[in-house]
């Protein structure tokens, strides 16, 4: 074989070496890159997560908190209500109606709140963040739910009875009144009957009822 | 029986007992003198009562036999049976004969009528015999009737 052949095969052979080489380096380089980049992802999606997760728990202490001051002050109604029952009923249900609609402004303003900051923050996060994000919010929303409803029964329960009782101290009370009333309206009648009757009735007439009294017991088959 | 004449002028036990009361008194004096009855029957008795015992006694004679009569009579008196009736008025004595002859023709001849006065009964009688109680007032009436109403507003 000729000498200068060799030389060129050798020094082909050392070319490709060297771009094999450079290539191993080169694609070393890279993974390392992508391996850190993919890191870096990661992290980045936990802490969008971990953010997102904290205003949701933020949010739901708030929600949490509006209830509970709802709660309050529906059994401060309560509470009042029982003391006025033996008031008038339509202040009673003014009452109400304005404590009601206070609370319900209240709630509907931290509502809105709430639903701002999150929409802000939802906007804000990547794609793929929000996916995982958004099965969170689904569990999330699940816990939420399962807590309005114990919230809602524990809310219903505790106002039940309490305005229970007061509807039944309002109607006892209505009762007694109307048959005092019924009471004092029926005295007062016949009194007046029995007076107006005594008054109008002539010795003949007392006779004739006196006689007729009398032959009534016979239609009765004697005493 | 009974005398209708001594029914006519015994109505109530008040009637009764002034009967009862005179009979005694003229047994006291049956065996005095005629004068001296007589004289009783004319001036201390009432009316009704002295026409009655004239009427018997100056037919008999004998004070024995006046003495008999009396006693019967007294028997008689005594034993009339009472109806105790309460009414709201003062009846007058023409009222009390038409109630004892109702009374009695309901319940025999030998009633006598024990009369009370009460006007809170309003009208009608309260009527009692042999223990035996009967509202028939206007009272009565009226508290049914305002019962009613009460039960229906109720």
């Amino acid at each position: 074989m000729d000498t200068t052949l060799i030389y060129i095969l050798i020094f082909v052979l050392a070319a490709i070496a060297l771009v094999g080489i450079a290539l191993a380096v080169s694609y070393s380089s890279l993974f390392i890159k992508y391996r850190k980049l993919r890191e870096e992802l990661v992290e980045r999606q936990k802490r969008e997560a971990d953010s997102f997760q904290k205003t949701f728990e933020d949010s739901r202490k708030q929600s949490l908190l509006i209830l509970d001051q709802a709660q309050n002050a529906a059994r401060e109604i309560v509470s009042r209500a029982g003391n006025i029952t033996n008031g008038n009923n339509a202040d009673l249900l003014k009452l109400v109606n304005e404590n009601l609609k206070m609370q319900k402004a209240s709630y509907d303003q931290a509502l809105l709140s709430i639903s701002e900051n999150i929409t802000k923050t939802f906007n804000s996060m990547p794609t793929d963040v929000k996916k995982q994000v958004e099965v969170e919010v689904a569990k999330l929303v699940s816990v939420i739910e399962a807590d309005m409803s114990t919230l809602q029964t524990a809310l219903q329960a505790s106002l039940k009875q309490p305005f229970e009782e007061a509807q039944r101290e309002a109607d006892t009370y209505k009762k007694e009144r109307i048959k005092q009333f019924e009471g004092s309206l029926f005295s007062i009648l016949s009194d007046i009957s029995r007076e107006v009757l005594r008054k109008e009735l002539t010795s003949e007439e007392h006779e004739k009822l006196v006689l007729k009294a009398l032959e009534e017991k016979k239609i009765e088959g004697g005493i | 029986m009974v005398d209708e004449t001594l029914l006519d002028i015994v109505v109530t036990t008040e009637d009764r007992e002034e009967c009862i009361a005179l009979i005694d008194q003229l047994l006291s004096l049956i065996y005095t003198n005629d004068s001296s009855l007589l004289s009783f029957l004319h001036s201390d008795v009432p009316e009704i009562f002295s026409k009655f015992f004239l009427n018997y006694l100056q037919t008999t004679v004998d004070s024995q036999s006046k003495e008999r009569i009396l006693r019967k009579l007294r028997d008689e008196v005594s034993h009339l049976e009472k109806i105790s009736i309460t009414v709201a008025f003062r009846p007058s004595r023409n009222s009390l004969e038409k109630m004892v002859s109702q009374v009695r023709k309901q319940y025999g001849s030998n009633m006598v009528m024990e009369v009370h006065y009460n006007p809170e009964i309003i009208a009608g009688a309260e009527i009692v015999y042999k223990g035996i109680y009967r509202d028939m007032t206007s009272r009565k009436k009226l508290d049914e009737v305002l019962n009613g109403m009460k039960g229906k507003a109720l």
